[in-house]
């Protein structure tokens, strides 16, 4: 790879670029280089498989602990929970679901980044995925087990929540085919069966990579089972390219269908503030926005700890900052439908529990949703702030608050205040929920820091086909630049 | 017999049935050979198939019975069976009895159910003039009271360092060795009864009977809630107390002066079926030939009480200040038809306020059909002025009627005895004191010291049902028999006289009043049934020719058997022939110029009344009619007086009067007067009780607040006192059922809006016309597109069972609501879960405020259960369908099936469903075990529950009637609510029967369902509520 001064236009840049940020700039007729200069497919080996194969870091051990003993909380509360009722927590009687259903909510989402990024990006052929699906797709896995969590320990009676699964039995009932809960059950069952095949799938390649590089017998076992007896020849690779373009496809809809039968429980319920139309196109923009914004916060601390600066530069961050943008503001325009179709439908209900969420008791949790989904991500107008890691990690934060609020505002303000004034009341979640809240992020950190462990981070495979088609690029530029001043092929405008 | 040689033997018998089988003795082969003479062969050769089958059949049997006992949760208890079962009673089958239930000092007659032994439910006696079938709150709850853990289960003695156990011999002993003494010394000076006023002619005759054995001794009476200014009152207007008898059906145009007839009145629930008349006849009024009418209801007072919640016009004003607004009125109606001193207090009163001429020209164009009706709190001179303008009026004879009271010979009042008493103990006048019921070291005036003083007397005794306050500063303390365990008898307030059966053997070897007067002064105490049964035998002659022998055994089965004694009616005489006469003119003027400042009015709770059920679940739960506070009281203040104060809901108040101070938490209540304060008597106990002391509910603070040391003397015979009132520092909160928290402006506005809606309300005038009101009624329902299902609708064949439920009627007495409770095993929460939003009542009573004027809102009430929506969204959602529709239209709630998502919940927009977020009914006692509905599940936790139109009656009934070859037919199943309502504004039945009371109510031009724009199609109509307000106010509010 050149020098990538070349590929800026010094009329278009405002000279503030450092060389981390370079390739994020486009020189017209030309394809700037995703990776790092000098990586070879050595060199992207080496670096993803000296994480997990030389000994854990002082910081991922702090980072391990912290999140094991916010895992330890979870594992003291929910049998807590499940032994004294679910009381414990602030829920009552017409606000009937309270954090438990915001996580749930919010953990889906999150577990949307993954297979967008995998699955839809692939069938476009965006290869900027490469560096960042994989830590995606692990994070899809590990925040729908979080989000499992929530439906089982919710109930009543968990010692028959499987009663929602259609099992045939004694007393040959089965589930209600009408009930949105059910729905779920199925969505987000398959969803999940869906993304862990195809998480696994797509990491077969590089477990054989790993196999290969292992010099502990104990290891060499360990990852031969995992790798599936994969050696990486031509049949192999015809098959396997063909059964994940399948997956992939297989899986697209998916990430569509989830999030909105998630959005089911709340729109096919009369509940004014539920009961909406929007909520299926709402539900899944949200649910890409939060989970960009959770690969964000996961994959610029990592990038920098696991010295992959290179591989996951900052034209993979800036492009998911753009994806950030756009979905805040799909997300910000759907607050805002909300109202105008509260007001324009003439429902006096509806229109109240818009005004109220406004302005009402939970009008401090309204404000932190919109401040955090809308208006900070419009500092993403400025290329500046959307290649600044400090900005980039900080707006993913808020974003991961303002989601959890968006769970909170639907779920909590629009029971809280429904039908009948003399029901309305006010919800107060107890220790109990905050710990359960707190406990659900120890499980999802304690599953991603044990992932940068033991599996490769970034999918080396992927990543090498494209410096191959980098280097490719490269010569190809090479000599038509030695023909013509201008580029030989105009660029395709990457987002 | 030789167990060893015969089992030992060549046979080696492996089975054996008995030990006489093990040895195989001849007795055994003969007793055998005579039980099965067909197989005795086969019984001794054990090797048949037949025999194998059997054994391992029995060893199974065995293994699942005994092998495995050890997880079985049936607790080991001895059962004796019946040898041979009594005629005519079924295991399994409720049993019902008469009986009666005393309280200020009068009785109403209840139907007390058993199941196998345990009374389970309280309800109204049918047959009874007074409750015919009704009841309200407090009544039902008293099941409870029998099987209170806390109730106190032994006699005890004082001795050094507390109480120990003693019995009831040597109480008997020594109280009668005292007792003689004193009585042998100067005829019984130094004795005194103190006995809670009672109607009970039993304790009458016990007391006459006291009196000529011990002449000299004093027999004082009091109540913390005393009616002594209506007796009062009386005595000044007639020359002698009178007892009056009002008529709410016939009057058109009543007149509350601070007095809550529909609800604190010893015969409220006639008082409401006669209002419930007078509202009803609206709709059709075959009896009047002006066609259909209704009457008006204006009330004057100072917090806003049940009746005064249901007037068509209300007034607030301090109760200080009603005795010139009674006499201004008086002085417009009557004028110079007064007697003369009277007349002149009158004239001196002034001229009318203009907000009342209205009032003075209902009252005047209602002559023969209007009444005035004079509070408690009120002195007896307004009392007086009330008489007064009702004789005047004609009202004589057609809505009020006076009779002898009962027990004339009471010249004091409650208030004199009391500190009559206290003075003596203090003086060390009183040797020996027998405390029977009540409980006065809590209750008694402040100022009268009555704790202290008690702890002088040398030899005091107490009966109660609890070991309290009283009892610990006592030498003996005797448990009293709950009613249901014991023979009592009483007078209703018409005068009928009722008697009360035990239904249960005394728990505790508890005793009745009377029974403690005869243990005091006979040699040979009797017992109660010997008692109440020679009070009736004797009395018997006055009434009928039952004087004695075999005839009076049959009446007094019958009357048992009826639960009073229909033959002698009401035993008081109606005079027809009173006068007011004057006297009292000078009295009436005192009261003319109050006194400035802010008042303290003390008001008997609506549950706990002056405290005696602070220790009953049922009832601290029972949120308040009013403020809808369960298991606090608080001081009630109007919301300007809060703003001057800078107080706000919750917030500690200091209260301050000449017998005490105290921190209260404030509640804001609107309508309320604004210089006036209340509290409810009752709550705040330091007892160690286990409900009210908060064991086993966790309540940090107690239940509530004790204001009795802020009472006088003077307080107790006023109702109320001056008091200075100023913001202390802190806050306390206080469990609501509703208005959970303050609510801001869009939220009250929303309110508003929904609330007609949902309540709708017709102005009319005093012949409403039907057409109009069904116009209003349709006009106030919400616009909306036409309703379209994605399903399809059900079609039902056999019955639809539904409600329909008169807002016209319902005060908010809430009786329904812990008549629900107590049919339907609902658990009791405790105040921290109600104040989480957790409480389980499944009928609930929604009380709203209307209007913009804070200072006297229109108060509506609204009855709410479950709806049985048709397209129920509960259903819908419920992902493993717990929740289900029967082929009747009933939205059935499986409690096996159910998992607790709580979806269905969220879902139903009534907010009628009640989730168990713990285990509520984890470790009862053995007694509180006893008090459970076996018909209904106990829920476990984590399982949603809710109102079923008590479909356990409706499957008793329907099997009932299948089992006869009959249809049911209407009225044959009455849900719990339903049968309890004191107004009958809920009626059920079946829409498919188009002549059932459900079908015509739900046709009414008043009918209409709420929320019916969901299209959820609810079973349930409403009854819109008819106001008639004053001529110039319609279309106000």
């Amino acid at each position: 790879m050149k020098d990538l001064k070349g590929f800026i236009n010094p009329n278009l840049t405002p000279g503030w670029e450092s060389p981390e940020t370079l390739n994020t700039w486009d020189k017209p007729g030309s394809r700037t280089p995703l990776i790092g200069a000098g990586n070879t497919d050595a060199t992207v080996t080496e670096k993803v498989c000296r994480v997990i194969e030389g000994p854990p870091t002082i910081g991922w051990i702090i980072f391990f602990l912290i999140s094991a003993s916010a895992l330890s909380l979870l594992g003291i509360l929910v049998p807590y929970l499940i032994f004294t009722g679910v009381g414990v927590w602030g829920v009552n009687n017409p606000v009937g679901w309270g954090y438990a259903i915001v996580n749930f909510v919010f953990w889906v989402g999150i577990g949307h980044a993954g297979t967008l990024i995998s699955a839809i990006l692939f069938l476009f052929r965006q290869k900027w995925r490469t560096s960042i699906n994989r830590a995606a797709e692990a994070m899809t896995i590990f925040a729908v087990i979080c989000a499992g969590l929530f439906p089982g320990i919710h109930v009543g009676r968990v010692w028959f929540a499987y009663w929602m699964f259609p099992i045939p039995n004694q007393m040959e009932l089965w589930p209600n085919f009408r009930s949105p809960l059910l729905w779920d059950v199925f969505a987000v069952g398959t969803y999940f069966t869906v993304s862990l095949l195809f998480w696994y799938m797509g990491m077969l390649p590089d477990l054989a990579s790993v196999r290969d590089r292992a010099k502990e017998k104990i290891r060499k076992v360990a990852y031969s089972v995992l790798s599936l007896g994969w050696t990486g020849s031509n049949r192999q690779w015809h098959n396997y390219e063909r059964a994940y373009l399948l997956l992939a496809a297989l899986a697209t809809p998916l990430v569509l269908s989830v999030h909105s039968v998630v959005s089911f429980d709340f729109a096919i319920s009369q509940v004014p503030g539920w009961h909406s139309t929007i909520f299926p196109p709402y539900f899944v923009a949200g649910a890409i926005f939060s989970g960009f914004a959770m690969v964000m916060t996961l994959v610029v601390p990592a990038r920098h700890l696991f010295g992959l600066k290179d591989v996951i530069t900052m034209r993979h961050l800036e492009n998911m900052n753009k994806i950030i943008m756009v979905t805040g503001m799909i997300v910000g325009y759907a607050y805002l439908v909300e109202f105008f179709i509260a007001w324009y439908s003439g429902n006096e209900v509806e229109k109240f529990t818009f005004l109220n969420r406004a302005l009402g008791p939970y009008a401090w949790a309204y404000w932190i949703m919109v401040s955090c989904n809308v208006l900070t991500p419009q500092i993403f107008w400025f290329k500046k702030m959307r290649t600044n890691l400090k900005v980039m990690f900080i707006v993913s934060i808020f974003v991961n608050i303002g989601m959890w609020f968006e769970r909170f505002v639907i779920v909590i303000s629009s029971l809280a205040n429904d039908y009948l004034p003399s029901a309305w009341d006010y919800y107060r979640p107890t220790i109990v929920d905050v710990g359960i809240l707190i406990g659900s992020f120890g499980l999802f950190f304690t599953l991603f820091s044990l992932f940068c462990r033991f599996l490769p981070f970034v999918a080396m495979y992927e990543v090498k086909g494209v410096i191959a088609g980098q280097e490719h690029a490269e010569r190809q530029e090479e000599s038509a630049g030695s023909s013509t001043e201008e580029g030989a092929s105009p660029a395709t405008a990457m987002t | 017999m030789n167990l060893n040689k015969n089992g030992a033997a060549g046979r080696g018998k492996a089975l054996w049935r008995s030990l006489d089988d093990l040895a195989d003795t001849p007795r055994f082969r003969e007793f055998v050979e005579k039980e099965f003479p067909n197989h005795s062969e086969e019984l001794f050769h054990s090797t048949s198939r037949r025999h194998f089958l059997k054994v391992m059949g029995a060893s199974l049997a065995l293994a699942g019975g005994g092998g495995l006992s050890g997880c079985l949760r049936w607790p080991g208890q001895e059962v004796l069976p019946f040898t041979s079962r009594p005629e005519g009673r079924i295991p399994g089958v409720p049993v019902e009895y008469a009986t009666c239930f005393e309280m200020a000092e009068s009785v109403e007659g209840v139907i007390a159910t058993s199941f196998d032994g345990r009374p389970i439910r309280v309800d109204g006696n049918p047959e009874h003039p007074g409750t015919q079938g009704t009841a309200s709150a407090v009544m039902q709850a008293s099941v409870l009271g029998l099987y209170d853990p806390a109730r106190s289960t032994e006699v005890t003695h004082a001795s050094k360092g507390g109480h120990s156990s003693s019995d009831w011999n040597d109480a008997h002993k020594q109280i009668r060795e005292v007792f003689k003494t004193q009585v042998a010394a100067d005829g019984g000076k130094g004795i005194a009864i103190l006995s809670e006023p009672s109607s009970s002619p039993t304790l009458h005759r016990m007391r006459r009977h006291f009196q000529r054995v011990a002449p000299a001794a004093t027999w004082y009476e009091y109540a913390p809630i005393s009616r002594d200014s209506e007796r009062t009152g009386s005595a000044l207007a007639f020359g002698r107390p009178m007892r009056p008898h009002y008529d709410f059906a016939r009057a058109r145009v009543v007149l509350c002066l601070d007095a809550d007839p529909l609800m604190s009145h010893p015969a409220a629930l006639s008082l409401n079926r006669g209002y419930a008349a007078s509202r009803n006849s609206a709709d059709s009024d075959p009896s009047s030939t002006e066609g259909p009418s209704i009457s008006r209801l204006y009330s004057i007072e100072s917090t806003l009480s049940v009746t005064g919640s249901v007037a068509d016009v209300r007034m607030p004003a301090r109760n200080v200040d009603i005795p010139l607004i009674a006499a201004r009125v008086a002085r417009a109606l009557v004028g110079d038809g007064a007697p003369a001193d009277v007349a002149a207090a009158l004239e001196r009163a002034g001229d009318l306020d203009p907000q009342l001429k209205s009032l003075v020209s209902d009252l005047d164009a209602h002559r023969g059909s209007s009444l005035v009706i004079a509070g408690d709190r009120q002195p007896p001179e307004v009392h007086a002025v009330a008489h007064l303008i009702n004789m005047h009026l004609g009202n004589y004879g057609l809505t009020v009627k006076y009779s002898a009271v009962p027990n004339p010979d009471r010249t004091r009042s409650h208030s004199d005895e009391i500190a009559e008493l206290s003075t003596r103990m203090a003086a060390g006048e009183v040797d020996m004191v027998v405390i029977l019921g009540g409980n006065p070291v809590l209750d008694a005036p402040a100022d009268s010291a009555f704790g202290a003083s008690l702890a002088k007397v040398p030899t005091s005794v107490r009966l109660g049902l609890y070991e309290d306050e009283t009892s610990k500063l006592c030498q003996w303390h005797l448990p009293q028999a709950h009613y249901l365990e014991a023979w009592s008898d009483g007078r209703a307030w018409d005068g009928t006289i009722s008697i009360g059966q035990p239904l249960i053997e005394p728990l505790y070897d508890g005793r009745t009043p009377a029974e403690v007067v005869s243990l005091v002064v006979d040699d040979e105490p009797s017992n109660a049934h010997g008692l109440v049964r020679a009070t009736h035998e004797s009395l018997a002659g006055k009434i009928g020719s039952f004087a004695s022998g075999e005839e009076f055994e049959g009446a007094w089965r019958r009357w048992l058997h009826a639960g009073f004694i229909p033959e002698a009616g009401s035993t008081l005489e109606i005079d027809s022939q009173v006068r007011v006469g004057g006297g009292w003119g000078a009295g009436l003027d005192a009261l003319l110029s109050a006194p400035a400042g802010t008042e303290l009015v003390f008001v008997a709770d609506h549950s706990l009344d002056d405290g005696r059920f602070a220790n009953n679940g049922w009832l601290q739960e029972l949120p308040d009619p009013i403020t809808k506070i369960a298991w606090d009281n608080a001081a009630v203040i109007a919301p300007s007086k809060a703003a001057e104060l800078g107080v706000e809901m919750g917030d500690l108040v200091r209260l301050e009067t000449d017998a005490g101070s105290l921190e209260m938490a404030a509640f804001l209540l609107p309508g309320q007067a604004k210089e006036s304060i209340t509290v409810a008597v009752g709550y705040g106990r330091k007892i160690f009780d286990r409900v009210a002391g908060g064991v086993s509910y966790n309540l940090a603070e107690g239940a509530g607040f004790d204001v009795y040391p802020l009472r006088s003397v003077e307080a107790h015979r006023s109702g109320h006192a001056a008091v200075k009132i100023s913001k202390a520092s802190g806050s306390y909160e206080l469990a609501t059922t509703q208005d959970h928290h303050v609510i801001d402006t869009l939220q009250w506005e929303e309110e508003q809006r929904r609330i007609g809606q949902f309540i709708r309300v017709v102005d009319v005038g005093e012949h409403p016309d039907s057409h109009h009101i069904e116009q209003e009624v349709a006009a106030a329902g919400p616009h909306h597109p036409p309703l379209k299902s994605l399903f399809d609708d059900v079609k039902y064949s056999g019955h639809r069972w539904a409600m329909a439920i008169d807002l016209n009627v319902c005060t908010g007495c809430s009786a329904c609501v812990l008549a629900c409770q107590a049919e339907n095993n609902i658990a009791v929460v405790g105040k921290d879960e109600v104040a989480y939003g957790r409480e389980m009542h499944w009928i609930r009573i929604d009380r709203y405020f209307r209007g913009d004027d804070v200072d006297n809102p229109e108060v509506v009430h609204q009855p709410m259960t479950c709806n049985q929506c048709e397209n129920a969204p509960c259903e819908q959602v419920c992902p493993v369908a717990a929740t289900t529709h029967n082929a009747e239209g009933l939205n059935d709630m499986v409690y096996n099936r159910c998992i607790g998502t709580r979806y269905c919940s969220n879902n139903c927009p009534y907010k009628v469903r009640r989730f168990n977020y713990f285990n509520n009914t984890k470790h009862p006692t053995e007694q509180e075990q006893m008090v459970y509905n076996p018909e209904v599940t106990i829920r476990s936790r984590g399982v949603m529950e809710k109102c079923t139109f008590c479909v356990q009656r409706i499957n008793k009934a329907k099997v009932q009637a299948h089992n006869e070859r009959r249809n049911v037919s209407d009225g044959e199943i009455t849900p719990a609510c339903a049968q309890t309502c004191p107004t009958q504004a809920i009626t059920f039945g079946d829409l498919a029967d188009p002549d059932s009371r459900v079908s015509q109510k739900q046709s009414s031009a008043r009918a209409y369902k709420m929320l019916e724009e969901l299209n959820i199609k609810p079973r349930t109509s409403f009854l819109a509520k008819l106001r008639n307000p004053a001529a110039g106010e319609e279309g106000q509010g």
